[in-house]
């Protein structure tokens, strides 16, 4: 006999998200199974270290386990989720400012295995930003991000946030020149 | 100042660069994590739980035992001195203030039910 868990891969998000506001753990970890690929991109873009990047996603899905009662609309799950990354990478980046590592991150510097050239490239052209512009640009670029709502998620005025975005959308450029035209990279 | 173009240049690597990661490791992870949260949430509770009872115990306990021994004292003086003999221990379970409250309690409760029957019935 089939269990109601076995039809939550096909569930639709909206529905595993209110289980998981119930204290599903079955719904939560499948939603953990959804959403993991992309926390981890974000927080692997934001900081140049995969284990560092799972250990934090680890730490992002644990407050939003938490904190899941207390979401009022499921709809709203995706901008909270988002939200709660940026809090538990700034908190990362005070944590570490408050220990003397005030200095920018130097990113691990031993390849990745299952990386290409080109994300190499960008996570070590990203490592080169300082910290608040990194986390903007990546905002912007890898999650599509608005400005506004940037400047919302990071408590940063909206007029520092465009400045960042385009002063670290420049050095990128600068670090990034060898690629060339987008449609070069396209067919790449 | 960068370009339409140089932005669209960004936009294609950073799209690159987004993985479709498998998750079954780093779910099982996490899940692991908010088990061992939950069951420190649960021993937190329940130690709570444990010094809140045991303090009221402390505090309350002996003049609540001395209140119930008292209560129980009066409700087990005998109504009349039948004296020691048979008499005595056959109605020994009526013969006490206790039966008085509990056939009175008993009265009262049927009173009520016959007078809500008469009130309906009318």
């Amino acid at each position: 006999m089939h269990k109601a868990q076995d039809y939550y891969p096909e569930c639709p998000e909206v529905f595993l998200i209110s289980l998981a506001r119930t204290g599903d753990r079955k719904a939560f970890a499948e939603i953990v199974r959804r959403k993991q690929s992309s926390i981890r991109n974000l927080m692997r873009r934001c900081c140049n270290d995969y284990t560092l990047a799972d250990d934090l996603t680890q730490q992002v899905f644990l407050k939003v386990w938490l904190g899941i009662r207390k979401l009022r609309k499921a709809a709203a799950f995706n901008g909270w989720l988002k939200r709660v990354a940026v809090s538990v990478w700034l908190q990362h980046i005070r944590k570490k400012d408050a220990l003397g590592g005030a200095g920018e991150m130097t990113g691990n510097e031993q390849p990745q295995h299952d990386t290409t050239g080109m994300v190499l490239d960008l996570d070590r052209a990203l490592v080169k930003l300082p910290n608040n512009v990194r986390l903007c640009v990546v905002l912007s670029y890898h999650e599509g991000t608005s400005h506004s709502e940037i400047a919302e998620l990071t408590g940063m005025p909206l007029g520092t946030v465009k400045s960042h975005i385009r002063n670290g959308a420049h050095k990128l450029q600068e670090l990034l020149s060898a690629y060339g035209d987008p449609a070069e990279v396209e067919n790449a | 100042m960068i370009t339409d173009n140089q932005d669209q240049l960004l936009k294609s690597v950073f799209a690159e660069a987004r993985q479709d990661l498998d998750g079954e490791a780093l779910t099982s992870q996490v899940m692991a994590k908010t088990r061992r949260v939950l069951i420190m949430l649960a021993a937190g509770v329940l130690s709570v739980a444990i010094i809140l009872v045991g303090g009221a115990w402390l505090m309350f306990g002996m003049p609540l035992l001395d209140f119930a021994v008292l209560i129980s004292q009066f409700l087990t003086i005998t109504l009349f001195d039948l004296g020691e003999g048979w008499l005595a221990l056959v109605f020994t379970p009526l013969n006490n203030i206790a039966s008085l409250v509990i056939i009175g309690a008993k009265a009262v409760h049927l009173g009520w039910k016959k007078l809500l029957g008469a009130s309906f019935s009318n």
